[in-house]
């Protein structure tokens, strides 16, 4: 293998070749003396004490010693050459280029790599940087090698007219949990949920010793359809699995899913091999190029690099409230569309996933246990490209421990399933006390279509999604259309053998192609969905709304086609605006997740929001109708049509300047006004004031700060970070600060923001007098029970 | 290779452990501490007798005493050339990973006769050609052509393209 050496840079340019010790076919060892060189230099001579310094000018000669051991091929330089910098110098033949290597080890000549020598220019681990196997990272090949096995694959998969599948386990297709509850209702048949989760897989995963949680059973439940999926999707595609658990949780699942080892093989890679905590990459598998993978996963947001490859699927979220119990390590999910009934359900319920939401079973506990099995250097090798200190991975992992521990103890499960059967016998009242309010029925099981008989016991858990049967109609789709492509491409060369890059489509292309028809020509305002705070434009859900094809805008025009909304919060600013465009459709967050799984615009009659009457009627005020002119930003159309109950309106509309628009954007981030009353245009507050409706505002006030799940995510967002005791006390102060609202109606909704935060501030300043106080009682209390001590001693 | 080889250690032990059994304390000590761990350069498999334990001494400060051990123990140091017998624990498109022992030898495709054809259709997926085929659970007999060490561990590279080597004994996958 031929290699140019570099003269290194340690020389003292400028430097001239005067002699070679080494010609052309001569054996050299490393370290070992090539040529002779002369350079320049200045030094000091003469005695300081006397002033008799001076400089002299001397010529140094050196040798130049070989870095690398074969047979020298060619000088790349002359004699009597000068060289002002380093450049090419030598080309020699070597006997071995290193190209993979393990461990540090050239695993074809068996040389030690990390050797490092006087003569050493570069690393020669450097020659074999990237690791693509699945199971070790200790395993490295050069960017060649890995092209070569690269273009194998693809080769190898073309024949098979197939694709490589990348598949997430957690909530993907499987969804795991530890709670003992789900083994319990296994082996109790009158149990409401028996039926769901008689078929609950369950293993141990007893990997050395560690804390509450060794050797604890993990209950695994397939997502419905999944054997026959997997077994389908394997005559289109070489699958591989990518987890965020553990090497030995990942093997578990997989004798799961695919016992005889015809899905998967050994093609697993686990958080062990991944070098990342926190993200997943294609790159990792497929160094040179995914042009031919598809992933699909649960989350986006953990592939950043590989969005255009990923099919995102709704999560499989089986075991309500355990959430993903791989996921402690990575980022909150912020991309939840959570549906209409979860947003309705009871608050314990929906609570209830908060504190577990970080709740992992395998994490942390399997590290240790995984050490036997993968030695500690392997680990170490791996790349961690977000530099991620270990001391934090440490915190992270007890952290884990502890949220696992937690799941095990308070079987969360257990209590939404005896919350449930409580509310089963308030149904009757609070169907009562829902009549004649927006709010969507509460019970999840009418959203779902099964009406429930009276004096029936609600089961918690059920068995219903069908998102795999959706998955695998596009997973076709994308494959025949690839191969469509391909075989084009293929027709219309004439050399057939030869398979070269650009023949082969980029899979990620065709993705964005059928993705891009989904809501073509939809114009698409969201509200309620994307928290405070978070630009839309950036928000996991917004993104994917674009990549589907949608325009996503942030205000309503008339140009709008949907306005999504979350029918946790109904009335927004932006639902009331909307309501006097009647083009707009405005509808629930299910109708958006009903797009995104099945791929197609689904019809939105079913998903129809009922809009509070006050809302539409404001539409007869024209000053109102001004208003949301002034919104609009579309200068294309001059003229706007209203129709207004029966007549015809026309408008002109004003000119608008550039300066009003660019307010428009800078207005956006208070638009996700949560208490949906602040005018969108305040230019004139107190002409805004007039016609308000205050009966009304005052009723979504009381009922938004009455609301624990509302006033919860707000006060947290205000105190990030800060005891929970103080949560639960701004929880309750919440409740106040609603009835000093309501009061006080008559001080003008233009306040409001300011007096909620003097609120705040009130509150904590409360708050650090509580604290100052606990702080002495405890100084107290510890003071009384040395004394106690004394006593006793 | 394997040796018996003299080694010392110093071990300390808790002042509540110091008693009349105490020789049996800092025996099983060093036997908890030192089997089965590596050193750099070899593995310690087994502590076998000849202990001499030195007087205790109180180290100042603590109160712990240390002992200075002297023992003997089975070593085992794998050389570079060294023909050793494996099994096959991971496969991949590169090469194959076998274990003997402690000690994990990586042995490349590059390293395997070429009639030996890598089969990634294969369930599972092999190294093969018309009699042997290399997989999870086969036998193979491998020679080390290079070593590394840190401590606390030891990799090997190994070759099956020389007589002799190569498949010796198929097994079921464990």
């Amino acid at each position: 293998m031929l290699k140019n050496f570099r003269a290194g840079d340690r020389l003292r340019y400028p430097i001239t070749i005067s002699k070679f010790l080494k010609n052309k076919g001569d054996e050299v060892q490393r370290g070992e003396a090539l040529l002779q060189y002369t350079f320049k230099f200045e030094r000091t001579i003469g005695d300081p004490a006397l002033n008799e310094e001076r400089t002299v000018e001397e010529t140094g000669y050196a040798d130049w010693d070989c870095p690398t051991e074969g047979t020298i091929n060619k000088w790349l330089v002359k004699v009597g050459d000068v060289l002002t910098k380093s450049q090419l110098f030598v080309a020699i033949d070597e006997p071995c280029p290193h190209d993979m290597q393990y461990a540090g080890l050239c695993t074809k000549c068996g040389k030690d790599m990390k050797e490092i020598t006087w003569a050493t220019e570069s690393m020669d681990t450097d020659r074999a940087t990237i690791a693509m196997v699945h199971d070790n990272v200790a395993l490295t090949v050069s960017a060649q090698e890995a092209m070569r096995a690269e273009i194998d694959l693809q080769r190898r998969l073309l024949q098979q007219r197939k694709l490589s599948l990348v598949v997430d386990l957690d909530q993907t297709i499987i969804h795991a949990c530890i709670d003992p509850t789900v083994g319990e209702w296994q082996r109790d048949p009158t149990n409401p949920n028996h039926g769901a989760v008689k078929d609950v897989r369950t293993f141990q995963l007893d990997d050395g010793p560690r804390g509450v949680t060794s050797g604890c059973w993990y209950y695994i439940k397939l997502r419905p359809g999944l054997v026959g999926f997997l077994e389908r999707m394997s005559e289109y595609f070489e699958m591989h699995v990518y987890t965020m658990g553990t090497r030995a949780y990942a093997e578990q699942i997989a004798n799961i899913v695919d016992p005889d080892k015809k899905l998967f093989g050994h093609r697993i890679i686990s958080r062990d091999e991944n070098g990342s905590v926190t993200a997943k990459s294609l790159q990792r598998l497929f160094p040179v190029n995914t042009n031919m993978v598809i992933v699909i996963d649960d989350r986006a947001d953990v592939w950043p690099r590989n969005r255009q490859n990923l099919i995102k699927v709704t999560p499989y979220d089986f075991f309500k409230g355990i959430g993903d119990i791989n996921s402690a390590y990575l980022p909150a999910r912020e991309d939840a569309l959570g549906t209409a009934a979860a947003a309705a359900a009871p608050p314990a319920a929906t609570s209830a996933p908060l504190p577990i939401r970080n709740g992992d079973a395998s994490k942390s506990p399997n590290a240790p246990g995984q050490a036997n099995k993968i030695p500690e250097h392997e680990k170490a090798v791996a790349p961690n490209p977000n530099g991620v200190d270990d001391a934090l991975l440490q915190l992270q992992a007890q952290e884990q421990e502890r949220a696992l521990e937690k799941q095990l103890k308070e079987r969360p499960l257990l209590h939404m399933q005896e919350e449930l059967d409580k509310e089963d016998t308030d149904t009757a009242e609070s169907e009562a006390s829902e009549e004649g309010t927006t709010t969507p029925p509460s019970s999840p099981e009418q959203q779902n279509g099964h009406s429930p008989t009276p004096h029936h016991r609600h089961n918690l858990l059920r068995d219903d999604d069908n998102e795999l049967a959706c998955v695998e109609k596009h997973l076709t789709a994308t494959h025949k259309q690839f191969y469509e492509k391909y075989d084009a491409r293929r027709a219309s060369r004439h050399r057939l053998q030869e398979i070269t890059s650009e023949l082969i489509p980029n899979v990620g292309v065709v993705l964005d192609y059928l993705k891009g028809q989904v809501l073509k020509n939809c114009t698409i305002v969201l509200t309620g969905i994307v928290p405070q705070g978070v630009d839309v434009m950036v928000s996991e859900i917004g993104l994917q709304i674009m990549s589907f094809g949608a325009d996503l805008k942030r205000k309503p025009t008339s140009r709008t086609t949907h306005l999504v909304v979350s029918s946790a919060r109904p009335r927004t600013d932006k639902v009331r605006k909307a309501a006097r465009i009647p083009s707009i459709k405005i509808v629930n967050q299910d109708w958006l997740a009903a797009c995104l799984a099945e791929w197609r615009r689904v019809d939105e009659t079913p998903y129809l929001m009922d809009i509070n009457p006050g809302d539409r009627a404001n539409r007869h005020v024209p000053a109102a109708d001004d208003d949301m002119e002034d919104d609009d930003e579309d200068k294309s159309q001059p003229k706007i049509t209203i129709v207004n109950s029966g007549q015809q309106n026309m408008f002109e509309e004003p000119d608008e300047s550039a300066g009003d628009v660019s307010d428009d954007e800078d207005d956006d981030e208070d638009e996700e006004d949560p208490f949906g009353v602040i005018p969108s245009e305040p230019a004139s507050p107190v002409q805004e004031l007039k016609k308000m409706d205050w009966d009304d505002m005052d009723d979504e006030l009381a009922e938004f700060m009455g609301s624990d799940v509302e006033s919860d995510s707000e006060a947290e967002s205000l105190y990030q970070g800060s005891g929970k005791r103080k949560h639960d006390d701004l929880a309750s102060e919440d409740g106040d600060s609603a009835e000093e609202g309501t009061g006080s109606g008559e001080e003008g909704n233009t306040q409001g923001g300011g007096d909620e935060e003097d609120d705040f501030d009130e509150l904590e300043a409360e708050l650090e007098a509580e604290f100052e106080k606990e702080d002495v009682e405890e100084q107290e209390g510890g003071g009384a029970t040395t004394e106690d001590q004394h006593m006793e001693g | 290779m394997f040796f018996l080889y003299n080694l010392e250690r110093r071990l300390t032990l808790h002042p509540s452990y110091f008693g009349k059994n105490m020789t049996e304390l800092v025996t099983t000590k060093l036997m908890k501490d030192v089997e089965g761990t590596c050193t750099g350069s070899y593995y310690i498999i087994s502590v076998m007798d000849s202990f001499t334990i030195s007087e205790g001494r109180i180290l100042p400060g603590s109160g712990l005493a240390e002992f200075t051990v002297g023992y003997r123990a089975v070593v085992w140091r794998p050389f570079k050339g060294e023909t050793i017998d494996t099994v096959v624990v991971s496969v991949n498109q590169h090469g194959f990973f076998a274990e003997a022992g402690p000690l994990r030898i990586f042995v490349s495709a590059h390293l395997i006769p070429g009639e030996i054809k890598w089969d990634p259709n294969g369930t599972p997926p092999s190294f093969h050609d018309e009699e042997t085929t290399i997989q999870v659970g086969t036998h193979v007999r491998v020679k080390i052509i290079g070593t590394r060490a840190e401590v606390g561990d030891l990799w090997a590279i190994g070759s099956i393209k020389e007589d002799y080597l190569g498949y010796f004994l198929h097994l079921l996958p464990p």
